[in-house]
Formats: structure tokens, sequence, C-alpha cells
């Protein structure tokens, strides 16, 4: 997957719920959805949910769990990808 | 250990869908979710248990220092009657109103670990406080209120600071006193719970 690509795919994502536009303005690979962006923990699985959607898969539980910045997403959404 | 979570319900509602397809599913387990389904209110028993996942979660979070996003391994059950008649927030043009404070209590099981917890629903908002063991619960100071009067409610010797992994304590300027302290803010509200 073009990792540049999906980060801007997921900047569109998140966008409704961070909380930090400069840190948005500046998502890369490490940043942290609760730490940079400031996303309320509620709105993490609409996060989820949103990504589950934009990709057509379904997120585990044990992958939820790590989904916590940009890079453990581009992990979680590459594995299931190329499962398919 | 202690942690506390603060929820503006006016807040949540603008902020979360509840009813989106999955929020329910990946948040609550089994026995919560036909909680949520038999509450006359059914949101606010939702943001009831999130408050209780995340005040326990803090609690964790502080002795592991390990960042987890697995709702489903807080387990909540509520011990006091939730839906006594008159006291529960009624949802008024998007405004929840609530007639006199209704207050809650339970326990959050976390691998195999019993925490307790009190919550209280003012107003328009949800505090929920929790500790180790009934004791601490009992001892703990909690504050809950205005974001606006956040700063003057410690002592003018105090100072709040986190440590790397973000963890916040209270130092004490005069006696160099270190205690831990859990902040929460969400929209209008604030609330701190620490050890007396």
């Amino acid at each position: 997957m073009d990792k540049v690509a999906f980060i801007e795919q997921l900047r569109e994502i998140v966008k409704p719920y961070a909380k930090n536009q400069a840190a948005l303005a500046n998502i890369n690979a490490s940043t942290d959805f609760i730490n940079d962006l400031k996303i309320n923990s509620a709105n993490l699985v609409d996060v989820v949910l949103d990504v589950e959607e934009k990709y057509d898969i379904v997120i585990q539980n044990e992958e939820m769990e790590r989904m916590l910045n940009v890079q453990a997403a581009m992990d979680i959404v590459e594995a299931k990808l190329s499962e398919k | 250990m202690i942690g506390n979570d603060i929820v503006d319900l006016a807040l949540a509602a603008q902020e979360s869908n509840i009813h989106r397809r999955g929020f329910i599913d990946k948040l609550f387990l089994l026995h919560e979710k036909e909680m949520i389904a038999t509450a006359s209110q059914p949101s606010v028993m939702v943001w009831l248990l999130w408050s209780c996942k995340e005040a326990v979660y803090k609690i964790v979070h502080r002795a592991t220092g390990e960042r987890k996003f697995a709702p489903w391994e807080f387990a909540c059950r509520l011990s006091s009657s939730y839906d006594d008649e008159g006291t529960l927030p009624r949802e008024m043009s998007g405004r929840f109103m609530v007639s006199s404070p209704a207050s809650m209590s339970g326990i959050v099981v976390h691998q195999e670990q019993t925490y307790y917890f009190q919550s209280r629903i003012i107003h328009d908002y949800i505090h929920t406080y929790a500790a180790v063991s009934p004791l601490l619960l009992a001892q703990m100071r909690v504050f809950a209120g205005s974001y606006a009067v956040a700063p003057s409610i410690l002592p003018s010797a105090a100072v709040l600071y986190k440590d790397e992994s973000g963890i916040p304590y209270i130092l004490d300027r005069e006696t160099g006193i270190v205690t831990p302290v859990s902040l929460s803010h969400h929209g209008k509200y604030f609330g701190m719970a620490n050890m007396p």
C-alpha cells in the first residue's frame, strides 16, 4: 500500500474527530490519535468503524486494542487487505 | 490506585452517534448491551457505563503504563438501582435535565481484579470515580464541576505535573509531598480525584 496515499486517506477519516488542527496538518506515521490529534477516546471507535467501512474490512478486538496511532492503523489495514 | 472520568452529556451527544452500526457492539459486553437496551434513557446508560470503563482504565494505565483501546476488557455491573423514578435525566430539546442528582455504585472487573466505582449524574454531566477497594473509594477526595473553576480548586502551594507516561501527580511545594491525582475534562466539565 502507498504510505503517503494511506496517510492522506486516514487524515480525511480522523478530521471530524481531531481537536488539534496543527497535528492534523502534520499527520505522519508516528502521529498518536489521542496524544497528538487529541481525539476523544470515545471517538476512537468511530475511527475504527470508519476505517472498516472505507477499506471494507472487519477489525478484530485484538487489533483494535493497539490501533492508537497512524502506523498501527496502517499495519492493521495492510494485513487485512493482504488476506483478501 | 484511583481514577475518575467525566462526561458532558450534551457534548457527548454531539460528538458521538451511539446509534451508528457497530458503535455499541465494539464498546460494550453482552450484559452491558442488555442494560443499555432496557434503560429508560439508553444514551445516559451508554455514557454511564463508558465513564466506568474509562475511570478504571485510568487506574490500570497508572499501574501498568500500558496503553490499550480494549473497552471489552472492563466488565461493569451496577449494584444500586439506576432507574429510580424521578432521578433520571430527561432529554429536553437536546439538553439533559435532572431534578435531583442520581447516584450509582457498582464494580468493574478487569483481568480478574475487581474495582469499585461511584457515579453521579448531576444536571447534564456524569462523574465516575473508582478505586481498588471500597475503603479507598470512601477515602478519596473528589471534585466535579465547571471547567471554569478548575484552576481554583487546588491549594495555592500545589502544582500539577505529569510524568513521562503522562500520568498526573500533585506536588505540594511546601512539604515536597507528591500524591497521585486523576484528572478528567470533557466539554464544560472537569473532574478530579486524589488521595486525602
